[in-house]
């Protein structure tokens, strides 16, 4: 059952699941009104993530991903940090 | 301040002087040859505060950095434009970055980048409520009093259309500023993106916004993507890809109006081109603002600029 809260917490939280959650994302977009509202959602918001932007949750979620996966990436190589020798050489 | 010696917009130096802006770059490893052969054509480097974060080489070594070029700190990881108060420890570890780096000032995002125990990974567009304003004004007072400073706040670049808001982004961004009392650092690319995304105008939202409270400015580049079978494209803010020509005219727009010293980064984070290549983009940001700060004259002719690029979205991207 919605409730009748204005924005909470619950809001981003199930943004969030939606940006990070394919299987999530997919039964959102099936039934947009009855996930939200499974999820403890205001009635008002449910009735905007009715109209959510389709495109631009794919688009969305696609980047997010790519960007946790080059943070990955990131991090393995934070080792190899040669630049400090550089900057260290500099600034002697 | 870094000469200008071969602009030539018709501004007198001292004018420019007078507004002592300044144009630097985002310090990044694969940068790092590049940037410090070059100390003296950067007037300022912003770097990523997460960088510096339980890494005590990598702090001595921007301190040293610190004592050569003014160092301003940007943070990516607060998630401050959310309905959840920002986390302390985060806060914290922002403060002994300060106080060990004592850099010019610092910044973070509007937006939130987690929720409950999820990690969104980057940087999500809040909805763009009441709610959300007093939130995020509530978390910048927190984020002031424990660091001991304000966070300039930038606005961020999206994909999506911040799902169930109520306000459009230039109001949501005036009402949040003005609710926190706060700056702005303004990207400038993001502003653009967002306007051509999502069906405004660049040169209207730029006037919609609280000029007198903007005091830095991020110009980087992107790339048309498509929804997977090229039925919509938008562009995403990469940092991959040099500042797109709009992106300069609304520097220059900024420059006119905003009555405060500003100071221009350069954001690139990938495909990194030749320095001398970033260097001329350095060259080019100033020419902008000279031009801008020379004449308030020039804003009538951006409108058409900015609509041809609004009729090309169906069309290429130079980015």
């Amino acid at each position: 059952m919605a409730k009748s809260a204005h924005p909470s917490p619950a809001l981003e939280e199930f943004l969030a699941s939606l940006y990070v959650d394919p299987i999530a994302r997919a039964r959102f977009l099936a039934s947009p009104e009855a996930e939200a509202s499974r999820a403890e959602l205001s009635e008002e918001e449910c009735l905007k993530l009715k109209d959510i932007d389709r495109t631009g949750l794919e688009m969305a979620s696609r980047s997010f991903a790519h960007k946790r996966a080059s943070t990955r990436m990131a991090s393995v190589s934070a080792g190899s940090s040669w630049w400090l020798t550089i900057v260290k050489k500099i600034s002697r | 301040m870094v000469a200008v010696a071969d602009v030539e917009v018709g501004v007198a130096d001292v004018e420019v002087k007078q507004m002592q802006d300044r144009v630097g770059m985002g310090w990044r490893p694969d940068l790092a040859t590049g940037i410090l052969s070059n100390l003296d054509r950067i007037d300022v480097l912003e770097v990523i505060a997460e960088d510096y974060y339980e890494r005590p080489a990598a702090l001595r070594a921007l301190k040293s950095l610190a004592a050569q070029v003014p160092v301003l700190i940007h943070g990516v990881s607060l998630g401050m434009a959310s309905v959840t108060p920002v986390n302390r420890k985060l806060l914290e570890k922002v403060a002994r970055l300060m106080d060990r780096v004592q850099p010019e000032s610092w910044s973070e995002h509007l937006a939130f980048v987690r929720a409950g125990d999820i990690e969104i990974g980057h940087l999500a567009a809040p909805p763009m409520t009441s709610a959300t304003v007093e939130n995020t004004a509530a978390n910048l007072a927190v984020a002031r009093a424990v660091v001991g400073s304000p966070p300039l706040m930038e606005n961020i670049a999206t994909l999506i259309y911040p799902p169930a808001s109520d306000l459009d982004e230039p109001a949501w961004l005036c009402e949040t500023i003005a609710a926190a009392d706060g700056g702005l650092l303004l990207d400038l690319h993001n502003l653009f993106a967002n306007s051509i995304n999502f069906g405004l105008d660049p040169n209207e939202f730029l006037a919609r916004l609280p000029v007198h409270r903007i005091h830095g400015v991020h110009i980087s580049g992107g790339q048309w993507i498509d929804a997977g079978d090229a039925s919509e494209r938008r562009i995403l803010d990469d940092h991959r890809h040099d500042p797109p020509d709009p992106v300069y005219e609304l520097l220059t727009e900024l420059a006119s109006r905003c009555p405060n010293p500003l100071t221009v980064i350069l954001e690139r984070d990938g495909d990194y081109p030749p320095m001398e290549h970033l260097l001329a983009q350095l060259n080019r940001a100033r020419v902008a603002l000279k031009r801008g700060r020379a004449s308030i004259s020039t804003r009538s002719t951006l409108l058409p600029l900015c609509t041809q690029w609004n009729a090309r979205a169906v069309g290429g991207f130079n980015g």
